[in-house]
């Protein structure tokens, strides 16, 4: 950290050059009387036609210091800085009603949800308009002919219907380009986009990227905000790395990806899900202890692990958490011999509001083996969550039949499918909701021990504990309630719940797409160390392509419903047959190769 | 609360109130709402004219009066007769509904004259008073809301304290304080009556005080809710100032709730001018109510609970209607 | 993977708008908990406190006999021999509002405990039942709706007559629609909420999951709902009192008490205004305290 802002001194950002000139910029926001600082000496600089990226995790300071640019910040932040000098203003001394002739004629403010991001009771012509309206476009002849002229220039292409719909009407796409209509219309010379893509698929995703780096060639400024180096590889001319509200590393794009300097960086960049590099994971011989990757994620585990596999009077809990398949306290029916999920002909439609039905799964199959990850990857709307909750037994299918481990598993009683429900388990995105508000962590995973008939009342404390460990979490986490968890410590909770009834095979439905990209990392780890100490088997659903093509043995690429590939993960992402699957793999921001790259280990 | 940096799906924020409003055209809606306030319309009528039968004593006696010393049998039957309770029950009812289809709400026990002539001249008395209160309560919200949300943090806890005080403050005990402080001590409002204009701003003052606290209490969650929204941010952005942004964006928004409590609230305004009246020495609904209640007065009872209930449901068809004018999220499928 | 990057929960302060949770959630000890109490809570938390100290124990307090007449002392000004002025017949205000805190609040509880209890099965009931009775129950609380605010009392008082017992039931039928409604929403939210169908997945049956998850998440929050709705049923039933239709004068009843000192509002104002302020200190502070909990409920968990 020391050297950090020596180098962000002597570093590209800080050419006194055109657009913006932020020096020590400091951020605190006030509560009581402490003030509790966000943001520190952070300093910019950009050039007309050129892009500056700031990026870093949740929490880093990094929407903060692009809405000082604006004056935007809540009531009770405090800034201060030696200079904060944006399109010629002062921003940090400037009057309310100048900022105001700032925003939106000379800045452009694009925020990331468009859905909420524009006011959903509006139409986005009413919108655009008041933006003219209030940089004082008297003309309603003017001001319809530049709205409309503004939502060309976005890339949509009738904006004669569009004006009059609001954004709830429109599609995900369509909705981000109004809304850096409604911010781009002045033409202004600064654009600031915060996190303009995330809630994007991955094709929209790439269009608007392309639309926001036309904006460079038209000789604006460009800050894009984002916690996605892949995003940022495209678009920026330079990146600063933001961590705990200061920079820890910026220059040139480049130089910043393939040569960093931060430990930082370099974690952020590990971090990020890499495709295998050879085909059918099985092939790799399994390391018969994965100590070295449980310790560089949480560095308690080893002791506590080795602790609970020695003792002697939790021999047994022990040795049956190891692997709970082979030796689980839990008896299971499951064929060890049977794949361990297999779907065949799946139909799922669900009745329309208006009459009619809507066919979500068409004719989807897939073979899940034991000890492997199927991924199953799409965009919004293509059926994969509707295939899990099929595969799980929450929803019943139209068509198909699924087995689990051998056994009928659909098109039977609920009565029956009870019994072995232990067997397969879910994590989903948001676990926080699937938990119990009334429970502390201990309750929640004393309720699955319970509930998979394993253990005693009086052993499920320890067992809980043990639990615990193998997903790396220190015991006091016990006593805590999950609200009180962060992100990537809940779905660590959500994980242990779901190993609890000592199941053979887990469904994971985005567990790890609400998290921090690093911490992203730390959760796809334990999923894989846990699958090779467990033998577990892995169905995996997502949207990002970047994590499937990671944790994946075989994937399974649906859209609308259908399946448009099946086959071996490595096949696939190196010689995708099918021409949804190219545009899915091109659509994915690269990164450039590194020069240093380091392979894990402590930096 | 969580560290969400990636979503799937565009569903991160959308918790702005949403109404329950049904979804559909809107003249199939209109057409849909109309038939199911009919139902409800019916509904309590029947309930109330059955529910009021269970009062107890005969209903002749009350009739009679009581000074009426021991009829004779005779004059009781011919009592029955006149007034329809030799018939059984059910007819009794079939024969009610089909006079309320006529505007015939029967004939009052005590004053022996058709109810409506008693009724008419106090319905417009107690709408207009509750009318004025929900103005007065629109106002005092809006007032609370637009000066005192998301404003300094001594502002904003006046407000607040304010709003629960008047949300705690009854009826009645607001109008003996307006009484005592703005017709005994300074003399500005007449103490009692029906007179002009004048006369009606103490009483529905008195209704409106806790009225506003619970809008002001709903508008200010939904506007605070809505001014951290993203698309607030997004119109300051674009240059608007502050009160632009307040009074066109997050206002609207912030009126939703209230819209549907309003709903609520005249039914309940209406119920509540009893008190005042009392109180005010007024005419009105609410005063009949009680006077009908205590003499037993079985058919003025039933005439009022059902005008009641039919403002009710009138105003809550309308504002239904009328959410989805404010709200056109409510027609549309999600995208 | 590289220990410089950890969980930002552990190693981050947090956000800016978790701080005032995340430091509730961490000071575990009593110490901390009762000075994040604000001032006014406790404002609230003594008057009420007082209200019920009254209430279970009139003499503590009481300077006269509430029911002693004396009129040569009628009309008395509030003094230091009369907190609170006499009435028209000599009785000491203060008393008599002291001693009728008791039946204010009794009457105040009972309604909202029948309220709560007939509301309740109505909108769990509908809410856990399907379909069917859930459309059934739900149209039947509508048609009750539409007798909105007192009418609903006022009609159950038409038919049982007046009084302090009469008066508690009409309340807690009137309050039972909305409570129904409330609680109907409560439970359809509970029972679509995702632990309960991770219970599902864990194997639970429906009647397990039921009792074990569904009904402790709805009934949760009553304890709150209770105490809001007590502040609501005493303003109510004092209206029923003042209307005569409640308890009955010469009782000590906060409502009754008002309506009585109506009649002399232009030459002895405190008659009326003290039982009616304590009418306001009931619902006022019994809101007070019952959304501050219902606050650190929620922030809680």
């Amino acid at each position: 950290m020391s050297t950090t802002p020596l180098k962000s001194d002597a570093g590209p950002a800080l050419r006194p050059a055109g657009l913006l000139e932020v020096r020590d910029l400091n951020i605190g926001f006030r509560s009581g009387r402490t003030v509790r600082p966000v943001v520190e000496d952070v300093s910019l600089a950009l050039a007309p036609g050129e892009c500056l990226a700031l990026v870093g995790e949740s929490g880093s300071g990094k929407s903060v210091t692009a809405r000082a640019l604006l004056g935007l910040n809540a009531a009770n932040a405090v800034i201060s800085a030696g200079k904060l000098e944006v399109l010629g203003t002062d921003v940090a001394k400037a009057s309310e009603r100048s900022l105001r002739s700032l925003r939106g004629k000379k800045i452009g403010y694009i925020l990331q949800d468009a859905l909420v991001s524009l006011d959903p009771l509006r139409t986005i012509g009413q919108e655009i308009d008041e933006a003219l309206r209030a940089h004082g476009v008297r003309s309603a002849t003017e001001r319809a002919a530049r709205t409309e002229a503004a939502l060309l220039e976005a890339g949509i292409d009738d904006p004669q219907v569009r004006i009059r719909q609001r954004s709830g009407e429109l599609s995900g796409g369509l909705r981000q380009r109004a809304l850096i209509a409604q911010a781009t219309v002045l033409n202004p010379a600064l654009v600031i986009a915060d996190e303009p893509t995330t809630a994007l698929d991955a094709t929209v995703q790439a269009q608007i990227l392309t639309l926001l780096k036309s904006f460079k060639d038209k000789g604006r400024g460009l800050i894009i905000i984002s916690h996605d180096l892949a995003v940022v590889a495209e678009l920026a001319d330079e990146v600063a790395v933001m961590k705990s509200g200061r920079i820890v590393e910026s220059g040139r794009t480049a130089e910043v990806l393939t040569n960093p300097q931060h430990a930082y960086t370099q974690a952020l960049l590990d971090a990020i899900p890499s495709p295998r590099k050879t085909a059918g994971r099985n092939d790799q011989p399994v390391p018969p202890s994965s100590d070295t990757t449980v310790v560089a994620t949480t560095p308690d585990t080893t002791a506590v692990t080795t602790a609970v596999t020695t003792t002697p009077d939790t021999d047994q809990a022990g040795s049956n958490i190891t692997s709970p398949a082979k030796t689980g306290q839990r008896p299971s029916e499951l064929d060890p011999n049977a794949p361990a999920l297999q779907a065949t002909g799946l139909f799922k439609s669900y009745p329309q509001p208006g009459g009619g039905s809507r066919q979500v799964v068409r004719d989807v199959s897939f073979t899940l083996e034991r000890g492997r990850t199927l991924g199953i990857v799409g965009e919004s709307g293509s059926g994969k969550s509707t295939t899990a909750r099929i595969a799980l037994g929450l929803s019943r299918a139209d068509g198909g039949t699924v087995t689990l481990g051998g056994l009928q598993w659909s098109g039977i009683l609920e009565k029956e499918r009870r019994r072995h429900r232990p067997d397969i388990q879910l994590v989903n995105q948001d676990p926080l909701s699937s938990f119990d508000p009334r429970f502390t962590v201990e309750r929640v995973l004393g309720d699955a021990l319970h509930a998979g008939g394993i253990g005693t009342r009086s052993d499920r404390t320890d067992r809980a504990a043990a639990l615990l460990d193998q997903v790396g979490l220190p015991r006091d986490v016990l006593r805590r309630r999950p609200l009180t968890l962060s992100g990537g410590q809940r779905q660590r909770v959500a994980i242990a719940r779901a190993l609890a009834t000592e199941p053979q095979v887990l469904l994971l439905d985005e567990p790890v797409s609400a998290l921090d990209v690093s911490i992203q990392a730390q959760v796809l780890d334990l999923l894989e160390d846990l699958q090779r100490r467990l033998g577990l088997s892995y169905l995996f659903i997502s949207h990002d392509l970047g994590v499937i093509q990671q944790v994946s043995d075989e994937v399974l690429v649906l859209k609308d419903g259908q399946t448009v590939e099946y086959g071996d993960a490595y096949d696939i992402f190196t010689n995708p047959r099918h021409e949804y699957t190219q545009q899915l793999l091109a659509a994915v921001p690269a990164l450039p190769q590194r020069a240093n790259k380091t392979t894990g280990g402590p930096a | 609360m969580s560290t969400t940096t990636t979503s799937t799906g565009p569903t991160a924020h959308t918790e702005l109130p949403r109404t329950t409003a049904s979804k559909g055209a809107l003249p199939l809606v209109i057409l849909k709402r109309t038939l199911g306030s009919l139902f409800v319309l019916w509904a309590a009528v029947t309930v109330a004219f059955f529910v009021l039968r269970l009062v107890p004593g005969d209903p002749v006696k009350v009739i009679l009066g009581p000074n009426a010393s021991s009829p004779s049998p005779a004059t009781l039957a011919s009592i029955r007769e006149e007034f329809g309770l030799n018939q059984p029950l059910v007819l009794q009812y079939l024969d009610y509904l089909t006079g309320l289809l006529q505007g015939d709400l029967g004939t009052s026990y005590v004053f022996k004259v058709p109810v409506l002539e008693i009724l008419g001249p106090q319905i417009l008395p107690t709408l207009q008073l509750a009318g004025l209160a929900m103005v007065f309560a629109w106002a005092m919200a809006l007032a609370f809301t637009l000066l005192t949300v998301g404003r300094s943090p001594v502002l904003e806890a006046l407000g607040r304290s304010v709003e629960v005080l008047f949300a705690s403050v009854p009826q009645f005990w607001a109008g003996i304080v307006l009484l005592v402080i703005f017709a005994v001590v300074l003399g500005w409002f007449p103490v009692a009556g029906n007179d002009g204009f004048a006369a009606l701003v103490l009483p529905s003052l008195a209704l409106a005080i806790p009225l506003a606290g619970f809008i002001a209490q709903v508008t200010r969650t939904s506007f605070e809710e809505a001014l951290v929204q993203p698309f607030v941010l997004s119109a300051r952005a674009r240059g608007l100032s502050d009160w632009s942004v307040r009074i066109r964006h997050v206002l609207r928004h912030a009126l939703l709730p209230g819209l549907t409590l309003s709903a609520w609230a005249i039914g309940s305004l209406v119920s509540a001018a009893v008190v005042v009246e009392v109180i005010f020495a007024r005419q009105g609904l609410g005063r009949s109510l009680v006077d009908a209640i205590t003499s037993r007065d079985l058919p003025i009872t039933l005439a009022v609970v059902l005008i009641i209930a039919a403002v009710y449901i009138i105003v809550n068809l309308i504002v239904d209607v009328l959410y989805r004018v404010v709200d056109p999220r409510v027609q549309e499928e999600p995208a | 993977m590289s220990t410089a990057i950890q969980d930002p929960a552990v190693t981050q302060p947090p956000g800016p708008h978790q701080t005032s949770r995340n430091r509730r959630a961490r000071s575990g000890d009593l110490a901390r908990l009762i000075l994040d109490i604000p001032l006014g809570i406790w404002g609230a938390a003594a008057v009420l406190v007082f209200l019920l100290l009254a209430a279970a124990a009139p003499q503590l307090f009481m300077t006269h006999d509430p029911y002693a007449v004396d009129p040569s002392a009628a009309f008395t000004v509030p003094g230091t021999e009369h907190l609170f002025g006499t009435d028209q017949n000599g009785r000491d205000v203060f008393s008599r509002v002291v001693a009728g805190a008791g039946q204010s609040l009794l009457i105040g509880f009972t309604a909202t405990a029948i309220g709560l209890t007939l509301g309740g099965l109505l909108g769990i009931t509908a809410g856990v039942m399907g379909r069917f009775v859930d459309t059934a129950i739900s149209r039947a609380v509508e048609v009750l709706f539409a007798f909105p605010g007192l009418l609903l009392a006022l009609i159950v008082i038409a038919i049982s007559g007046t009084g302090v017992i009469t008066s508690a039931v009409a309340v807690g039928i009137g309050t039972a629609p909305g409570y129904a409604r409330m609680l109907r929403t409560q439970t359809l939210q509970v029972v679509a909420a995702p632990y309960v169908e991770t219970a599902h997945a864990l194997g639970r049956s429906p009647a397990y999951t039921l009792w074990h998850t569904v009904i402790p998440n709805v009934v949760r929050p009553l304890l709150v709902l209770a105490t809001l709705g007590v502040g609501q049923a005493v303003v109510w039933a004092s209206s029923l009192s003042f209307l005569g239709l409640g308890a009955q004068p010469p009782a000590a009843e906060w409502g009754a008490m008002l309506a009585d000192g109506r009649s002399y509002i232009q030459i002895a104002w405190w008659i009326a205004v003290f039982p009616g302020l304590f009418i306001t200190l009931a619902a006022l502070t019994t809101t007070v305290v019952g959304r501050y909990a219902q606050r650190r409920l929620e922030g809680q968990e």
